[in-house]
């Protein structure tokens, strides 16, 4: 569990969060700056790293979602080394300190991005970054700078607690994998304009007649070793969920929907003691999340009447305004 | 909870006395730092020892003090910087609040708190309003993320059709019951002929009726009462203080206020010594004899003394 970033943290929830912060720790700076003391050298370069800083939130919040997952190891980084600049230019010890409790916000950030490893990287390093600050500053009592680290380094503890119950809400506890409000998060984020995507629905054939038979725990057995083999045989940037029941769902981001189809008749032949139905669609051009789940779905009830144990493709979108398009 | 609250209130316990050590402490002074390294000492050591079995109310009564402590705590240092090092340990309880109280609660209370932590740390005369409104921004951006996290966590709570506690929160709290050794019962309900609605109406009627279930009037039930869904047609209702028979009249009444949907009952009162299995077995117990009854019926299960 360690050593994955938390699922919760996907590109547009840390886009955002980071916006947020930016902009709030760019404000906090230029607040501080109107109650410090009058040393305007001082003050200008206060507000200048300040303003950079909303900046850069702004531009977060525009184009943050976009970028991928290692990209938001930077702006953690450069947030740490804006605040310890504001520290060690602020032009009175007081100003210093606020502007040095913005650190908690790294202390968020690590622990709510990455992994536990790297987290501690982070919070260390801004702690020790800002803490030489301080100090260098030679206005601010050793112990008075301990206090606010420690404070700090208890916010990151409590955050990482969070996250994982939070993480634990988009998982089913049975498979591991995403539930349907994980699907659902990572559907949204993958619907962008121009992207290939494709998506499948795979269902358990006959499934109730296992459980029926070998009662419950047969059944949980099966969804848990069919939901393990999948888990490895996927590509990276897949996305497997647990829809409830016997019902799986995937997504595959950069696929077209032939090699979708192809890999879902992989997956399949690798059960043939289970029988599965699937529907797979490539998204078409503007096409909505929902409509894309809804031609799979179709895809998906073809597959179970041409008589189940078969994986079919939903005919391409023809024109966008069409409504959807039939299932060949 | 209370072991995350305990490690809180451990580093703003480590973060005064670090402040406190940069101080010239005579008089008065020295007597106000004891005061509160021993109340948010002990805080730690209550909530580390004995956190779990606190009652939700004190916890809560808990973290105000905290903040009324750090409020106070900002007028003790000679210096503005120890003041501010103390005013910073409000991001600890803004956190804490965020995490672990509603966002109604929330709203109400912490406002009011940082608002006070505020005017003490500007009574001192040596800290600019600017300044203090600087700290208000990290303090409003920390409760922002917080609340949105706590948000998601509380979603793997709930079963997200009705909106009920689901199960892993029922276990949770009716292992809360049994640890507090208090009277409670527990009743499980029933929709009866449910799979014949989905099958022939279809699955939105059948999601209708439990959205019905799931929004039974408050006042058809008793203080403290929790309604949540065990998965499929199945709630359970957990009736703290109430005994055996007092809970069937309870759970009738429920069944009164949801006239028109059949359902089929089993409580059960936990019995001294009974675990959260053998209690919920009992009740399923009853629910069945009340399913083989003929439905729409409540039963009582037997006491663990006298079997039926």
């Amino acid at each position: 569990m360690s050593g994955r970033a938390p699922e919760v943290a996907t590109p547009q929830v840390m886009a955002r969060t980071l916006a947020l912060f930016y902009v709030l720790g760019g404000v906090c700076g230029l607040l501080a700056v109107l109650g410090s003391a009058p040393d305007w050298p001082r003050r200008w370069a206060v507000v200048g790293v300040g303003t950079t800083a909303v900046v850069c939130g702004t531009a977060l919040a525009r184009w943050g979602a976009r970028c991928p997952r290692p990209f938001f190891h930077a702006p953690v980084g450069v947030a740490t080394c804006f605040i310890a600049l504001a520290v060690l230019v602020a032009p009175d010890g007081v100003t210093a300190l606020v502007i040095a409790a913005l650190m908690s916000f790294v202390g968020v950030d690590a622990f709510f991005f990455f992994p536990v490893r790297w987290a501690l990287v982070h919070l260390v390093a801004a702690e020790a970054v800002v803490l030489a600050a301080l100090l260098l500053r030679g206005d601010v009592e050793a112990a008075t700078a301990g206090a606010l680290v420690t404070g700090v380094a208890a916010i990151g503890a409590t955050t990482r607690r969070l996250v994982d119950e939070a993480s634990r809400a988009s998982r089913d506890p049975l498979t591991g994998l995403a539930n349907r409000r994980g699907f659902d998060d990572a559907l949204r984020e993958l619907v962008r304009p121009g992207a290939v995507l494709s998506a499948a629905l795979l269902d358990l054939d006959h499934f109730k007649t296992i459980n029926d038979t070998g009662g419950h725990a047969a059944g949980d057995e099966v969804l848990a070793r069919v939901a393990a083999h999948w888990r490895a045989a996927l590509p990276a940037g897949a996305v497997l969920a647990r829809h409830g029941g016997d019902e799986f769902a995937l997504l595959l981001p950069g696929w077209t929907g032939e090699r979708a189809l192809a890999l879902v008749d992989r997956l399949r032949a690798g059960h043939p003691d289970v029988g599965m139905s699937c529907g797979v669609a490539e998204r078409g051009a503007r096409e909505t999340a929902a409509q894309l789940m809804r031609r799979a779905d179709r895809a998906l009830y073809a597959a179970k009447e041409a008589g189940r144990g078969r994986a079919e493709l939903g005919a391409p979108v023809q024109r966008r305004d069409s409504g959807g398009a039939r299932v060949g | 909870m209370a072991e995350t609250m305990a490690v809180l209130w451990a580093a703003a316990t480590l973060a005064g006395a670090l402040v406190a050590s940069t101080q010239d402490l005579t008089g008065l002074r020295a007597v106000a730092v004891v005061v509160l390294l021993v109340f948010s000492g002990s805080g730690t050591v209550v909530l580390a020892l004995r956190g779990p079995r606190l009652p939700r109310r004190l916890l809560g009564g808990l973290v105000h003090a905290g903040g009324v402590g750090i409020g106070l705590a900002q007028l003790v240092p000679q210096d503005p910087r120890g003041a501010l090092a103390a005013a910073a340990l409000l991001g600890l309880v803004v956190v804490e609040v965020s995490y672990f109280f509603p966002r109604a609660w929330v709203r109400r209370h912490m406002p009011a708190l940082v608002l006070l932590a505020n005017v003490t740390l500007l009574l001192r005369g040596d800290v600019h309003v600017a300044t203090v409104l600087a700290l208000d921004a990290i303090l409003l951006a920390l409760g922002i993320v917080t609340a949105q996290l706590s948000e998601r966590a509380l979603g793997a709570r709930r079963d997200p059709l009705t909106g009920l506690p689901n199960r892993r929160s029922t276990d949770d709290r009716l292992q809360e019951l049994v640890a507090g050794g208090g009277t409670f019962s527990v009743a499980l309900l029933d929709l009866d002929h449910f799979k014949e609605v989905n099958d022939t109406a279809g699955h939105e009627a059948g999601d209708r009726v439990l959205l019905r279930v799931a929004a039974v009037p408050e006042r058809a039930l008793p203080p403290g009462a929790v309604l949540a869904r065990q998965g499929g047609d199945e709630f359970v209702l957990l009736l703290p203080g109430r005994r055996g028979e007092q809970a069937v009249a309870d759970v009738w009444r429920v069944c009164d206020a949801l006239a028109g949907i059949g359902l089929s009952c089993g409580v059960a009162q936990h019995e001294p010594g009974d675990s959260v299995a053998q209690l919920m077995r009992r009740a399923d117990g009853a629910l069945y004899a009340a399913k083989s009854a003929g439905r729409g019926r409540v039963e009582l299960a037997a006491t663990t003394g006298a079997p039926a």
